[in-house]
């Protein structure tokens, strides 16, 4: 859903230059005839659409309406005629219903008894073709350290509305089986405001932490584009998770954590991405938070807790001298991210006692496609072999991209040199009190001294650092990475990778 | 895997067969010593979180025993809702072997049950001890030998819990007056969410009326009203009846005339003191059931000899 959001291109009255040439091949080849005309008075006396066999009508109506009856319609130039039926059809492709290379556009002067000689009246014919209805794909996936085989239903424009139905079941080595139904519709017709319900059914293996997770859950997210670009989403939350399947050496922190548990919460996520090409970014700038409030009020539950996520990254072009104004290709990245969970008390009481975290609710940190050089959760609090998470996290990353010599800059391959670290800490309380049957819980002062304490432990020393060389290579859909990296700092504990490492990836650190 | 390095291979195992041909996972001698100087620095561990320090690191000696119980009851010490957790901790104690005890479910069990013991940590994570590894690690723990495997007559006594078994399974879990007791038992100590406490709360119902099915020779699909409840409870009253005139047999008051309580008078503790201490009311009839067993209250005399040999601080902090 976020690509859906995020994909269409800008509606802004004064960008209307910027649309792409493939979407609107018909307006921009008659564009330039009509260049000169622009500023004749002309108004939009009919528009019709071919093509949309199956969407509603009140969804057409809701873009195109107020083209022909909206007030400034009777006064507009051709140029802002033109660009308000660009606009519309540009909102229509975002709906995701029609083939980007099928838009066509047809303008023809209509003939109108009361038209004055001052004002053109205009008949537009807009034609579309609209994507298959139902796509069935199967097949295998490779990525994210792990192997998969899926089946995937996409029932597009399923009630006429651009809603959208997918259906999806998939197992793999790492994620044993997955079965998820999401259900999205613009919310009031508009392609920039989609609410989503989903059902999820899964089986994950995670071997960093000897121990399968099961997860039973819905939820139901509100999405929506700013007018800013940044995507924002709120969501609302319920997922029985359950720790199961552990190996015969799990340590004594997973087998406290094994068994049966309800998280419901409701969340906020915000991104705000002005990268050239997210997954080669050479200039702009990323910022994205996730906050989660857990068990709080009405919630309840069986986890308690605030959780809060922020993320920053941005790249500048370094200049090659001689290259006259040329891309040189070569970049320098940078990286930050940090987060803090903060247990809370079940229910409206803020000052009852709150229970510490458990595993699956407790950040990690390290791996290929994460802070590079470490294995997937080896920065933080282990026992024994497990990696059992922590609190507090802050990890950043610096990384310079050259173009291969021969390949240049529009080659989507990148050497890579890079140097990323962190810390992950978990809230202390060695105390044991079991008055009133409570044993874990923990006054709210000592949380709060606890989670400062772990803020503390963040800059208490060098932080875990690894650096190293790779290559990187951006396709479309996710970012490749080979890198040889190795440890330069460690605690002990913490499980880094010497050597090889392969990283696959939409969002790297 | 995310990661194609080779491990490190050890430094002992190299120079013991340097002819041999370098496979494609042996790392080549420079690498392996640019490889030696990393990491640069160490620094000293992250200290655990501390839901796992309060729950796991409270003794850095003692062994923990995983049993069904509330976290408040584990903290202390006190005996399991569970008849075979209740069994395996009456046993340890009558021994007088120490440990700790953690409130557990199965998902934690190696073998998908518990009882099972963790020694502590040690440098690696420990290996849990399954319940069936229960009496050799009594006797290497009491350096007493092992105790001889159960003889044939013993075998037949063993068999008799099992008409116990099912109506025990029966009063707690398939007849509804006793499905608060089962919450309290079982669900509320993993959660406290009314919709996943139902769906936990008729997880396990399905599974103890399967069992009481099967053990009973009936078809899986023909559910609960098709067991005899007439028969069932009469099979465990004569179950308990013979227990009865068998303990009346004994000179010493235990099992088979032993010194000292056994595996044997533990495992019908593990139903008796649950029945006697959550069903022994008027309307329950398994209470009545073991009261009524040899006519004088035998089990109930044997019961609260072994609540005070295993169980006698609890006994008197109650008092």
């Amino acid at each position: 859903m976020g690509a859906s959001l995020g994909s269409g291109s800008s509606s802004a009255a004064s960008n209307a230059n910027t649309a792409t040439a493939n979407q609107h091949p018909a307006y921009s080849a008659n564009s330039n005839m009509l260049d000169g005309h622009l500023l004749t008075p002309a108004s939009i006396d009919t528009i019709e659409l071919h093509g949309a066999n199956n969407v509603r009508r009140s969804l057409l109506d809701g873009i195109f309406k107020s083209l022909v009856e909206g007030p400034e319609n009777a006064t507009s130039t051709l140029g802002e005629a033109l660009e308000r039926v660009g606009a519309a059809t540009r909102k229509l492709s975002r709906f995701d219903i029609f083939k980007e290379d099928g838009f066509g556009a047809f303008i023809s002067e209509a003939d109108r008894p009361d038209a004055t000689p001052d004002r053109t009246w205009l008949n537009i014919a807009l034609s579309v073709k609209e994507k298959s209805r139902l796509v069935l794909t199967a097949g295998t996936d490779v990525g994210n350290a792990e192997g998969s085989a899926y089946t995937n239903g996409v029932f597009r424009n399923i009630f006429g509305g651009a809603e959208t139905l997918s259906i999806n079941a998939s197992a793999g080595t790492r994620t044993r089986s997955a079965y998820s139904v999401n259900l999205s519709t613009p919310v009031n017709g508009n392609p920039d405001v989609r609410l989503a319900l989903d059902a999820l059914r899964s089986t994950t293996q995670k071997p960093w932490a000897s121990h399968e997770e099961h997860l039973t859950g819905g939820s139901l997210k509100l999405s929506w584009l700013s007018d800013s670009k940044a995507t924002h989403t709120v969501m609302c939350n319920g997922v029985w998770r359950q720790l199961t399947a552990l190996a015969p050496n799990a340590s004594p922190t997973v087998r406290a954590d094994a068994g049966d548990s309800l998280k419901c919460s409701i969340g906020h996520s915000y991104t705000l991405d002005r990268r050239d090409n997210p997954m080669l970014p050479q200039s702009g700038y990323l910022f994205k938070s996730i906050s989660e409030l857990a068990g709080w009020g009405p919630l309840n539950g069986d986890v308690a807790f605030a959780k809060t996520e922020l993320e920053s990254a941005g790249a500048v072009p370094i200049p090659f001298p001689g290259l006259q104004g040329k891309k040189s290709g070569i970049s320098i990245g940078a990286g930050v991210r940090v987060g803090m969970l903060y247990p809370l008390a079940k229910g409206y009481n803020l000052a009852a006692p709150a229970y510490p975290s458990r595993i699956n609710d407790r950040f990690q940190l390290g791996g290929p496609s994460d802070v590079r050089g470490f294995k997937v959760g080896g920065l933080g609090p282990h026992d024994g072999a497990d990696t059992v998470g922590g609190d507090v996290f802050a990890a950043g990353s610096i990384n310079l991209l050259l173009p291969i010599p021969r390949l240049g800059a529009e080659s989507p391959l990148r050497i890579q040199l890079f140097a990323n670290g962190g810390r992950l800490a978990a809230l202390q309380d060695k105390s044991v009190n079991g008055e009133n049957g409570q044993v874990l819980a923990t006054e709210p002062k000592k949380v709060f001294d606890g989670v400062k304490s772990a803020i503390g432990e963040l800059g208490n020393g060098l932080p875990s650092v690894a650096g190293g060389v790779g290559l990187v290579y951006a396709h479309p859909v996710a970012r490749f990475e080979l890198n040889f990296s190795l440890p330069l700092v460690l605690r002990r504990g913490e499980e880094g990778r010497k050597g090889l490492q392969v990283g696959v990836g939409v969002s790297l650190l | 895997m995310a990661s194609a390095t080779a491990p490190p291979p050890k430094p002992a195992t190299r120079p013991a067969n340097p002819s041999s041909a370098p496979s494609l996972w042996t790392i080549p001698a420079p690498l392996q010593k640019l490889f030696n100087h990393f990491p640069l620095v160490t620094l000293k561990s992250n200290p655990l979180p501390a839901r796992s320090q309060i729950l796991t690191s409270a003794s850095d000696t003692l062994p923990t025993l995983y049993i069904f119980s509330s976290s408040a009851d584990a903290l202390q010490g006190k005996p399991s809702i569970n008849p075979t957790c209740l069994k395996w901790q009456t046993l340890l104690r009558l021994h007088h072997i120490p440990f700790l005890t953690s409130p557990s479910s199965n998902h934690a069990s190696p073998t998908g049950s518990l009882p099972f013991l963790l020694p502590p940590r040690t440098t690696t994570s420990p290996h849990p001890i399954p319940s069936s590894s229960f009496p050799a690690y009594i006797s290497r723990s009491t350096n007493n030998p092992h105790p001889p495997p159960p003889t044939p007559r013993e075998e037949a006594y063993l068999s008799l819990l099992t008409p116990l078994r099912l109506a025990y399974l029966h009063t707690l879990y398939l007849t509804p007056p006793y499905s608060p007791l089962l919450k309290k038992f079982y669900i509320s100590s993993s959660t406290t969410s009314f919709l996943l406490g139902t769906i936990l709360q008729s997880q396990l119902s399905t599974a103890a009326s399967a069992a009481v099915l099967q053990d009973l020779n009936l078809h899986p699909q023909s559910g609960p009203g098709a067991i005899d409840l007439d028969n069932l409870y009469a099979e465990a009253a004569e179950a308990l009846q013979s227990l009865a005139t068998l303990l009346q047999e004994s000179p010493t008051g235990w099992f088979f005339g032993r010194e000292r309580p056994g595996e044997f008078d533990a495992g019908l503790y593990g139903y008796v003191g649950l029945i006697m201490e959550y069903m022994d009311t008027p309307e329950a009839k398994l209470g009545g059931l073991v009261r009524q067993a040899g006519g004088e209250g035998v089990l109930v005399r044997w019961w609260g000899r072994i609540r005070r040999e295993a169980w006698g601080e609890f006994e008197q902090r109650e008092k």
